[in-house]
């Protein structure tokens, strides 16, 4: 009985210990980013507007699962390799061409893994983890079959709302968590932000529908 | 990363507040990270001819404008790759590969995203492989706010192609001692 229960707990443990996978060449890949890379992004948005027009798809979803993905790059010395981010979409606030019904699951890819596995953070965009809840910005991406697969129109296309536990006070205390550099933060799309101090998660959720509602009727240009 | 934390005090009737929290994710620097001196041999591999453009302006700034002697007669210190690495957002992206001592770098790895590289011009190609190497010299993106006179190479939204004077200090600072 005792062997079996140690055979159990290393296969457990083994279990754990890969559980991050390998990527398409082998490598196995950490299971949290200790990197940071910094890219020269393709888009730029100095207004909500602005960003929810260029998006494809603006949801309210929640993070379900998180897998390795596809490996690019192969063909040079420095590949990369995606995570496939699971979203659950609790309601769709834009869209445009393909269309996405509430309650479906998309992909976003998200950066990713380096050429010997080593995790990183893609302009300070934080790793998604299963569970995270809030605003998401999606771009199709064009270099994957039947477009099913997503990424964030932007470093700053991830607005999550969350809850943790306040020390301070019996009441829970709740974040609201954009994603990406602060500097571009600051002089991107929420900018509005710093008018927003002493307000809270209704005011934002009331400007990111104000914004689809805007872009859906074409107006803001 | 931008953490806005908010206090819900729902006994006051106060709405929650939200304050700037700067993430303290990964770098103790922020996301500053220095070369470890002011010689910086660059490896150019198997670049493609847009690659090559990016690359080489970004070495000649780097080596005209600050007191980094930057070069590629050598190897070691930046390594450059451009590939097809499809519709990912970004047109050249830079990481430290190989850390040294805290909030230094041994290797920098740079590329250039051929997927994207095709549509721009000679000159937005020559501001990218501007901008890419500056954050190999220590440099962090700039915002309309610290760059009034938007010509700084490491904005985002435009396309400037050299290092201005407070890049330049900040290189020469970095690779002072």
């Amino acid at each position: 009985m005792k062997n079996v229960f140690k055979t159990v707990i290393g296969l457990l443990l083994a279990m754990l210990i890969t559980a991050c996978g390998n990527n398409g060449l082998g490598e196995e890949l950490d299971d949290h980013a200790t990197r940071h890379a910094d890219g020269r992004e393709t888009a730029h948005f100095s207004s909500l507007v602005e960003m929810t027009r260029a998006s494809d798809l603006v949801v309210k979803a929640r993070v379900t699962e998180v897998e390795a993905g596809r490996t690019v790059g192969e063909d040079v010395d420095a590949p990369i390799t995606f995570r496939d981010v699971s979203l659950e979409i609790d309601e769709v606030l834009f869209q445009k061409g393909q269309k996405v019904a509430e309650g479906a699951t998309v992909t976003v890819e998200e950066e990713g893994w380096d050429a010997n596995g080593v995790g990183y953070e893609m302009n300070s965009v934080a790793w998604s983890r299963v569970g995270d809840a809030g605003y998401f910005y999606l771009k199709r991406k064009t270099d994957v079959a039947d477009g099913n697969a997503y990424r964030l129109v932007h470093s700053s296309g991830r607005a999550l709302i969350g809850a943790s536990p306040d020390e301070r006070s019996s009441q829970p205390a709740t974040y609201i968590e954009i994603s990406g550099d602060e500097s571009r933060i600051k002089d991107g799309p929420w900018s509005f932000l710093a008018d927003l101090e002493k307000t809270g998660e209704p005011s934002l959720s009331k400007a990111i529908r104000s914004a689809a509602a805007t872009a859906e009727a074409g107006g803001g240009q | 990363m931008c953490r806005i934390g908010g206090h819900v005090a729902a006994g006051l009737g106060m709405a929650a507040l939200i304050s700037l929290v700067p993430s303290a994710a990964l770098a103790s620097h922020g996301n500053v990270i220095e070369p470890d001196n002011r010689d910086h041999y660059m490896d150019r591999n198997s670049l493609t001819a847009d690659g090559n453009l990016a690359a080489t302006y970004g070495q000649g700034r780097l080596d005209s404008q600050t007191n980094m002697r930057a070069t590629f007669d050598g190897s070691g210190d930046v390594e450059i790759y451009d590939g097809y690495y499809g519709d990912t957002g970004w047109y050249g992206r830079t990481y430290c590969a190989d850390t040294g001592s805290p909030g230094e770098c041994d290797v920098f790895t740079v590329q250039f995203n051929n997927s994207y590289m095709g549509g721009l011009s000679d000159s937005k190609i020559r501001s990218l492989g501007c901008h890419e190497l500056g954050h190999t010299a220590s440099l962090n993106e700039r915002s309309s706010s610290s760059d009034s006179d938007n010509n700084s190479c490491m904005r985002v939204n435009i396309w400037p192609s050299s290092y201005d004077s407070h890049d330049v200090n900040e290189i020469n600072a970095a690779v002072a001692s």
